[in-house]
């Protein structure tokens, strides 16, 4: 999809980390590859344990690769220590330097460079507009707040105006209100800036709302890359699809294949179809993803999907209802509250369903 | 980078020196300690170097008569055993004192565990021999505890108090107690205060609370409070010497006279090595009991 | 009656603690206030109080002997415990990023001064040096002192940069700050106030020290301790009253000061 080597900002090339603690080795990334274009906002997105934090400590110099490289505008990094890499990091607990000001937090990699007074003082004053903390310029890290402190961490890592920004969690430690603000200053000063942002996280919810593309990562391998939108829709892998939004996985078995997509049976039922990728043998087990919002309901009809209703929970915006479809397996449906009262269906009904082909995922594990 | 180290030059740079000092200035001296305490002795004062001899051993029981045979000599052993006795006793009485002491800063208000914490430590720092040198003035015959008993007309003769084990006793119990209040303390003030309550809510009365709540609770703390008490009290020198006079020589004291006066090396460096392995007992014994009660004192 | 079960319950208010905590501070307080009210007795007798005078302080900085050991107590204490502190944060500093296999084997030598009685390492110590024909007196006291204070200042060096948050290393180098720079810019600093806790600590051990002192000093190395316990051994005079109540205070001033270095301002 890039091929372009001037639009790769890092190309992580057969990477692998392997820590040994004498007790025993641990593959923290084995053969991880992934390039990352420029002036992408790129999340790295997955639980904790899965790889992502070392990834991107590798990116920044912290820790050096067991096997691999990686590639920064196409010059390797390798032997590179941190202190000679034009990346900069944002840690999870910020890491300010207590014993400084705000200022001089923000003007520390600057003087390092052996930047003139002049233009690291202007630098300063830009990054303090940036973050609107100019008023706070002389005060102490310990006298403001965690949101102010993150706005700082922001302004030390993008004063020396780096090449690529690693952010490691670092709205972890903020509270939910703070967390939605941040997420939409975050992708202001992504797109005012012109810098690649690389995000690690394991909210799926930050990832989808502020990145261009996501790594779907777990137990060290990447599992999926793609805009939000692709992720969010077409999950290729069980674990993808359980770890980003709610979803139902249901087991089918492969039909026909014919001109508007696969046929797929559920059990004794059949009228459901996917959009089919490549021939599938007919008979062939297939597991399913559907999101619980794409399941169109369509009442007590005598149509060829069918589930018996089991339980109706109520959540303000919309409603979901739990079903058992007649090959025993179970499934979510959630309807849009469009009106005040909503259909009068009880415990036990027998309703009629369907989903889009496009709905329809088919796993590839 | 030009002129790059190697991780072993930083390390011998930097840990080195420090590696050095005690090497050179502390565990030399020690190896050469037990060396000496096997060597034949030089009654000028020092040592026949190379020539074996299990002499200075020998003489902590026995004592060689002019024909040369060997008579059982128990005062050494007496000294010994008194060192270990009185240790005991100051581990004791700190105990006693110390625990309750320890339980009553646990249970204060943050501000004030902060002011007593400072004031127990505060004395440890100050000088050891002028602490026991005020003890003198105390325990003298003319000193402020007799005076103080015969001005309300309790004794007519001045109670002798000063060179008694007691006094000895009293000074190493003075000296080393900090150590028995501090970490029973530092276990105790874990403790959440709601554990009491909630075994007299199931009925305990407050003998068993202490005795099943709070006491295993700072077990930790007392078994390490114990040994920092013990040890420093075993290896005692400048409370004895000023409070207990010739007659309540503790083994500090007699390794110190062989120094002295006496100009045995062979015997002195014998007496301590086996203060070193009376040491090494009781810290292996507290390592054990440690592990046996699973705490941490850290 | 939940109310009364709580009040017995409490901790706080079993009888006997406050009066074991008041004995104890009584036990531990009292020899000193008596030693320092004395030393201002007007009366020779040293333990009866006849009527206030500062005669035993203005003898005691008459004294040309006291002057002179309070001069070596000085030397002895800045000279070890300067340099023990500088061993010890080197070593302090490499330990906290280092690993290898004796590491176990150094944090036991490093502790190995302060786990053992004093009078062993410093009789062992004296045969040493006399084994190898060196003369006692200042330059041995020094050395060993220096020994004895590598664990005072070491200690708690160590602790500081346990608490420290390695991310901020890691932050300094990240903004192009070379492992030297991120030493001497981020590092050193947030060190500061637990080397100088150290320093003050080793400086108090070694002005107080006299087992060490006693053996391993010569001719011209009388400190302080020295000279109070060669009076004390030979009758007590008020003037000593007069030096140890100045010693004990100089203590207590240098371990407050200390803990006000020491003191841990990133917590609340």
């Amino acid at each position: 999809m890039r091929n372009n080597t001037d639009s790769i900002a890092v190309s992580v090339r057969e990477v692998s980390k392997i820590f040994d603690d004498g007790s025993g080795a641990f593959v923290a990334l084995d053969n991880v590859s992934l390039d990352i274009g420029s002036n992408e906002f790129f999340t790295l997105l997955g639980p904790s344990g899965c790889g992502k934090t070392t990834l991107l400590r590798l990116i920044a110099g912290f820790e050096q690769p067991s096997q691999g490289q990686i590639l920064l505008h196409g010059e390797n990094l390798e032997q590179l220590p941190p202190f000679k890499r034009p990346v900069n990091t944002v840690f999870q607990n910020y890491a300010l330097f207590p014993h400084m000001t705000i200022a001089q937090n923000i003007a520390f990699g600057l003087e390092m460079l052996g930047r003139p007074r002049q233009e690291i003082n202007s630098t300063v004053d830009e990054m303090l507009d940036l973050v609107q903390m100019k008023s706070l310029a002389d005060r102490r890290i310990t006298q403001i707040s965690g949101g102010q402190q993150q706005r700082v961490a922001l302004a030390r890592a993008l004063a020396p105006k780096p090449k690529v920004l690693l952010l490691d969690e670092p709205l972890s430690a903020l509270d939910l209100q703070l967390r939605k603000d941040m997420q939409i200053e975050l992708k202001r000063l992504q797109l005012e800036t012109g810098i690649t942002f690389i995000f690690v996280t394991h909210d799926q919810e930050e990832a989808l709302t502020m990145s261009d593309r996501i790594a779907v990562m777990q137990g060290g391998h990447i599992l999926q890359v793609g805009p939000p939108r692709d992720i969010y829709e077409h999950p290729q892998h069980r674990f993808v699809a359980g770890f980003i939004g709610e979803i139902n996985l249901l087991q089918a078995t492969a039909g026909k294949t014919n001109p508007e997509g696969l046929d797929l049976q559920l059990g004794e039922m059949s009228g459901l179809k996917t959009e089919a990728k490549s021939q599938v043998t007919p008979g062939t087990k297939l597991a399913l993803a559907i999101r619980p919002e794409r399941i169109l309901l369509a009442g007590p009809d005598k149509e060829q999907l069918s589930g018996k209703l089991i339980n109706v929970v109520y959540h303000g915006t919309d409603t979901l209802y739990h079903f058992t479809l007649p090959d025993g397996q179970s499934l979510r449906a959630r309807r849009q509250n469009t009106d005040k009262t909503g259909p009068e269906w009880k415990s036990g009904d027998i309703i009629s369903w369907s989903a889009k082909p496009d709905s329809v995922a088919v796993l590839e594990d | 980078m030009a002129g790059r180290l190697s991780p072993i030059k930083i390390r011998a740079l930097l840990i080195g020196p420090a590696a050095a000092v005690i090497g050179i200035f502390v565990v030399i001296p020690l190896l050469l300690m037990a060396w000496i305490s096997i060597q034949g002795r030089d009654y000028s004062g020092g040592v026949i170097w190379g020539e074996l001899s299990g002499e200075a051993y020998l003489r902590m029981i026995f004592e060689r008569e002019l024909d040369d045979s060997l008579s059982v000599n128990l005062n050494y052993i007496m000294i010994v055993l008194r060192s270990v006795w009185l240790s005991l006793l100051t581990t004791v009485i700190s105990l006693l004192v110390g625990f309750p002491t320890a339980l009553f800063m646990a249970t204060r208000t943050p501000k004030w565990k902060a002011i007593l914490v400072f004031m127990v430590t505060l004395p440890f720092w100050t000088n050891l021999l002028v602490r026991n040198y005020a003890w003198i003035l105390l325990l003298r015959d003319h000193g402020a505890i007799n005076g103080t008993l015969s001005w309300l007309g309790i004794i007519s003769e001045p109670l002798p108090l000063l060179h008694t084990q007691l006094a000895v006793a009293i000074g190493l119990t003075y000296s080393f107690l900090p150590f028995m209040v501090l970490p029973i303390y530092a276990s105790l003030e874990k403790m959440d205060l709601r554990l009491v309550e909630s075994a007299f809510d199931l009925y305990a009365t407050r003998f068993m609370t202490l005795r099943r709540i709070i006491i295993p609770l700072a077990i930790p703390g007392i078994v390490a409070g114990c040994i920092l008490v013990f040890v420093p009290s075993l290896g005692a020198y400048v409370t004895p010497e000023l409070l207990g006079g010739g007659k309540t020589l503790m083994i500090g004291n007699l390794i110190g006279l062989q120094f002295g006066a006496a100009r045995n090396w062979p015997f002195g460096a014998a007496l301590g090595i086996l203060l070193l392995a009376l040491v090494m007992i009781s810290l292996t014994f507290y390592a054990l009991k440690l592990k046996k009660t699973g705490g941490d004192t850290k | 009656m939940s109310n009364k079960i709580k009040h017995v319950g409490n901790a706080r208010h079993w009888p006997g603690l406050l009066l074991a905590t008041v004995f104890f501070f009584a036990y531990v307080y009292l020899p000193i206030v008596i030693l320092i009210a004395l030393s201002f007795n007007e009366n020779r007798t040293v333990t009866v109080w006849t009527s206030f005078s500062f005669d035993w302080y203005k003898m005691a900085f008459q004294n040309r002997d006291i002057i002179n050991a309070a001069g070596n107590s000085l030397l002895i204490a800045t000279v070890a415990s300067t340099t023990a502190t500088v061993i010890a944060t080197l070593a302090a500093v490499r330990m906290s990023v280092d690993n290898f296999k004796g590491k176990t084997i150094f944090s036991g030598l490093v502790a190995l001064p302060i786990t053992v009685p004093e009078i062993v390492p410093a009789v062992a110590t004296l045969m040493f040096f006399a084994s190898l024909g060196i003369t006692l007196g200042l330059g041995t006291v020094i050395i060993a002192h220096i020994a004895f204070c590598i664990p005072f200042a070491y200690l708690p060096i160590r602790a500081r940069l346990e608490g420290m948050d390695p991310r901020l290393v890691e932050a300094a180098t990240d903004l192009y700050a070379s492992p030297v720079k991120a030493f001497f810019k981020v590092t050193l600093p947030l060190l500061l106030p637990g080397i100088l806790s150290g320093m003050v600590l080793a400086f108090i051990i070694s002005l107080d020290d006299f087992v060490t002192t006693f053996f391993l000093g010569g001719a011209g190395s009388t400190t302080l301790p020295i000279y109070i316990f060669s009076l004390v051994k030979t009758g007590v005079t008020p003037e000593v009253n007069a030096i140890s109540s100045l010693m004990l205070l100089l203590s207590i001033s240098l371990v407050s000061l200390s803990l006000f270095l020491g003191r841990d301002q990133s917590r609340k």
